[in-house]
């Protein structure tokens, strides 16, 4: 009964949303505002449709209704509750319906939000949003059904992928969809600004929360992932390349590069057709992401996502980049801006050339994840572009963003001068010289290009904590606020500006982690039982070989003491897990982490008289996840300055007319 | 032994330690298998891979080390019996360069493009000294202040 009420509440979504956005268009076009309201009521009821539909699936999976052949294949009864909700995106045909579901929220919010605002652009949006919606729910009925039911349902089903059962699994899917979901909403309004022919910022003023809120759920999604490979994968690292990684690292670049240059569209009424490009780019990446994880054409960590939606999800990036490219070549003549920049070194400058190289890391990602591909067609040899390849060509680029962020607190606006520029520059360059020079007992003098990242990251540091400084001095000045007060005041007051200061900050911090795999050590050793190994300043001492099971599972697990300095630190109990129905056991590391660094023990396999280990010291790793928080605090702060204003409940006069330029 | 005689000793003594086979033993399995990514699909590179297929290529590799072979030598096997494809970056030569050159021609012709362009627009803008028009005159606490003022004035 539920499977068949979720079945055809996704089926009558399908019409809804076709209805909707039929509605929107003709009720636009034919002057009739009860038209446009009943399209939006359309997309209100898609959430409850799609709603309906999920809840089915949800209390299938709680059910262990095994009739279904998604249950089937992503649970089994013995798996934990919270894997049995993160089972209904663990596979395609789930990830589809929490996609629809995740976009008709989204779309709902926007038509609540703008019920009396942006009346002229809404009726485009909604309709850019239900043929987005339409595609995916013509996947979800015909071709990626989750309630296709099987002949025979079995006693059991086959689980979920042991990989996957992981917190940061849980988590890092649905993180990841809200982040590519999310850039829906600004690509639809971009979108009906280029049908109409509204080409200021009201688009991106009224996308700006959207585009924040999105863009943080696509970094909280790589983050995630990164934490799920690091915690899980047990390799010692957090991102290798892999080509459905660098599929949701693009869209985040461009995304990142948007969020810059629009301040110069705001404040200069310049790059408009730039953000066009970006918007578009974002969003078509998005669904290059997709296309990628799903259709296999390049190897991949991720196989398990693999299906042949591969050419469906290609043709659709076709038809999104043919159309919003087409429609903004048709209105290039009214995008082009009449200001010009006012000094070759100014602020706006500097943001030029940061989304020239973030487009530049999304251009060298998207490179270096083609180029099989490319290399294949070309001299019909297979080649690989493995991490080797992305840590060398990113360490020169990445160098240069990190200085942009740096500096560009310390160019003027408009234009700068070179009095300017040296007595900004000085003081910080000074500092973070004498700091370099102070971690030379810290961090050697073995490899230079270690020692200018450290130098620069203290550079990018101090000129960050001095616009926080001078901001508060003088704001102290002014009102007599205690030094305190006054800064508290300065974020709040200004909360855009010093928001973004925070992310920066995080940014670094995510540097400094990365900055500190130089020195990382490694080892590998078989060790007899009762006997020590020695890895920097820990002696490691294999005590015993214990197994218990948990839940299903069979834990295997080697008790590992850890010393320094002749002192117990903590006993590691680095895992294998011999998952039902799982043909490899996999490994579950050990991991004791500090500030400083973290010690990170593999089992790699045992035998009754000792084990192999492979250790490493992963310097600095926790301030990557440390970073991570500020940039979310950061992003807090800054969507804090982005309240939507107080509106009349009146429908303005302008709200059914249509602009002389308008394309319909 | 004065020094003008030990320092060439030294050097020679250097050199024969630096060629010496126990030094060519010194090469580990992770020194190799670091340019090598596993063919089994788990993209990881060679020494990280903790499947039966990353064991066997390890083995291989190991066994090479045990029978004295160098680096390139072993590269060369490696690529000769497994294909290009395992190797962990495009090499640098022949047409794959263009996947190492690529992204940076790319980010220089767009750079200087920029460039231009700005260059082009600055040009056209009125020449204005440093005392005119320009914030960057103001000292950093006259920014602030006005800065402040009109927020004190607008919380007023």
């Amino acid at each position: 009964m539920m499977n068949t009420l979720g079945e055809f509440s996704l089926l009558l979504s399908l019409a809804v949303a076709a209805y909707s956005g039929a509605a929107a268009l003709l009720g636009h076009r034919k002057k009739r505002p009860e038209l446009v309201r009943s399209s939006e009521q359309a997309s209100l009821a898609l959430v409850f449709l799609l709603g309906v539909s999920t809840l089915a699936l949800m209390a299938a999976f709680l059910r262990n209704d095994f009739s279904l052949a998604y249950v089937m294949n992503y649970s089994r009864k013995g798996q934990g509750l919270a894997y049995k909700i993160s089972a209904l995106y663990g596979g395609q045909d789930g990830s589809l319906l929490l996609w629809s579901f995740v976009l008709s929220i989204f779309v709902a919010v926007v038509t609540l939000q703008n019920r009396y605002r942006h009346r002229e652009l809404m009726p485009y949006v909604t309709a850019t949003c239900m043929a987005i919606s339409i595609f995916f729910l013509s996947v979800l009925n015909f071709s990626s059904n989750p309630f296709t039911p099987v002949p025979v349902p079995p006693p059991d089903g086959h689980g979920l992928n042991p990989l996957l059962q992981n917190p940061g699994m849980f988590f890092h899917p649905p993180t990841l969809y809200i982040g590519y979901v999310g850039f829906t909403i600004p690509f639809a309004f971009a979108i009906a600004a280029l049908i109409t022919g509204r080409l200021g910022d009201e688009w991106i003023r009224s996308t700006r929360r959207w585009t924040l809120v999105t863009w943080f759920f696509l970094t909280l999604g790589n983050m995630f992932g990164a934490w799920w490979a690091y915690e899980v994968l047990g390799w010692g690292g957090y991102w290798a390349w892999d080509p459905v990684e660098n599929a949701s690292f693009l869209p985040w670049l461009t995304g990142t590069a948007y969020l810059h240059s629009v301040m110069i569209q705001e404040k200069k009424d310049m790059l408009k057709i730039w953000n066009m490009v970006l918007i578009i780019a974002t969003f078509g990446l998005s669904i290059l992401g997709t296309f990628l994880t799903r259709s296999g054409i390049l190897s991949s960590v991720h196989t398990f996502s693999q299906t042949g939606l591969g050419p469906l999800f290609l043709g659709f990036l076709a038809f999104v980049l043919l159309v919003s490219l087409g429609l903004l070549f048709y209105r290039l003549p009214d995008l082009r801006s009449k200001n010009e920049l006012d000094g070759l070194v100014s602020r706006e400058t500097s943001f030029l050339v940061n989304n020239l190289l973030l487009v530049g890391v999304a251009f060298t990602v998207l490179w270096g994840t083609f180029y099989p591909l490319i290399a294949e067609a070309v001299r019909g040899v297979k080649v690989t572009v493995g991490p080797p390849f992305f840590n060398q060509v990113m360490i020169p680029i990445g160098i240069a963003l990190l200085f942009l962020a740096g500096i560009c607190p310390l160019i003027a606006w408009r234009r700068a001068s070179m009095a300017n520029l040296r007595r900004n520059f000085l003081l910080p360059f000074l500092a973070a010289l004498l700091g370099a020079v102070l971690l030379i007992p810290v961090v050697g003098v073995g490899d230079p290009l270690v020692n200018f990242t450290f130098g620069l990251l203290l550079f990018v540091a101090i000129t960050i904590g001095a616009e926080f400084y001078r901001g508060a001095r003088a704001r102290s000045h002014m009102t007599g606020e205690g030094f305190a007060k006054a800064f508290t005041n300065l974020v709040a007051r200004n909360k855009r500006r010093y928001g973004g200061y925070i992310i920066h900050l995080g940014i670094l911090l995510l540097v400094l982690a990365v900055a500190g795999g130089a020195f990382k050590v490694e080892k590998d050793a078989y060790v007899k039982k009762g006997e020590s190994l020695e890895i920097g300043p820990y002696t490691l001492k294999y005590e015993d070989l214990v197994g218990y099971p948990k839940g299903d599972t069979m834990i295997v697990a080697a008790r590992v003491a850890v010393y320094k300095g002749g002192k117990l630190l903590q006993t590691l109990l680095p895992q294998k897990q011999f998952h039902p129905g799982s043909e490899q056991p996999h490994g579950m590391v050990a991991i004791r982490s500090t500030l400083k660094e973290d010690l990170y023990v593999i089992l790699a396999s045992y035998d009754p008289h000792g084990a192999s280990f492979r250790i490493l010291i992963n310097p600095l790793m926790m301030w990557m996840w440390i970073g991570t928080y500020i940039m979310g605090f950061g992003i807090l702060v800054v969507m804090g300055s982005e309240r939507p204003r107080k509106t009349r409940r009146t429908v303005p006069a302008a709200a059914t007319e249509v602009p002389e330029n308008a394309l319909v | 032994m004065r020094w003008s005689e030990r320092v060439p000793r030294i050097g020679v003594l250097f050199i024969l330690l630096l060629f010496s086979p126990a030094m060519a033993s010194a090469l580990t399995m992770r020194d190799v298998g670091k340019d090598f990514i596993c063919n089994c699909g788990c993209n990881n590179l060679l020494p990280d891979c903790d499947m039966e297929c990353g064991e066997q290529l390890r083995k291989v590799i190991a066994t090479k080390i045990e029978q004295g072979w160098d680096k390139p030598k072993i590269a060369a096997y490696m690529i000769d019996n497994y294909g290009e494809k395992l190797l962990a970056a495009p090499t640098k030569k022949g047409f794959n360069l263009t996947a190492w050159l690529t992204p940076f021609v790319a980010i220089l012709v767009a750079g200087g493009a920029i460039f231009a362009v700005v260059r082009r627009w600055t040009s056209r803008q009125p020449a204005a000294s440093d005392a005119q028009g320009s914030e960057d005159l103001a000292s950093l606490e006259q920014r602030y202040q006005k800065r402040l003022d009109a927020e004190l004035k607008d919380f007023d």
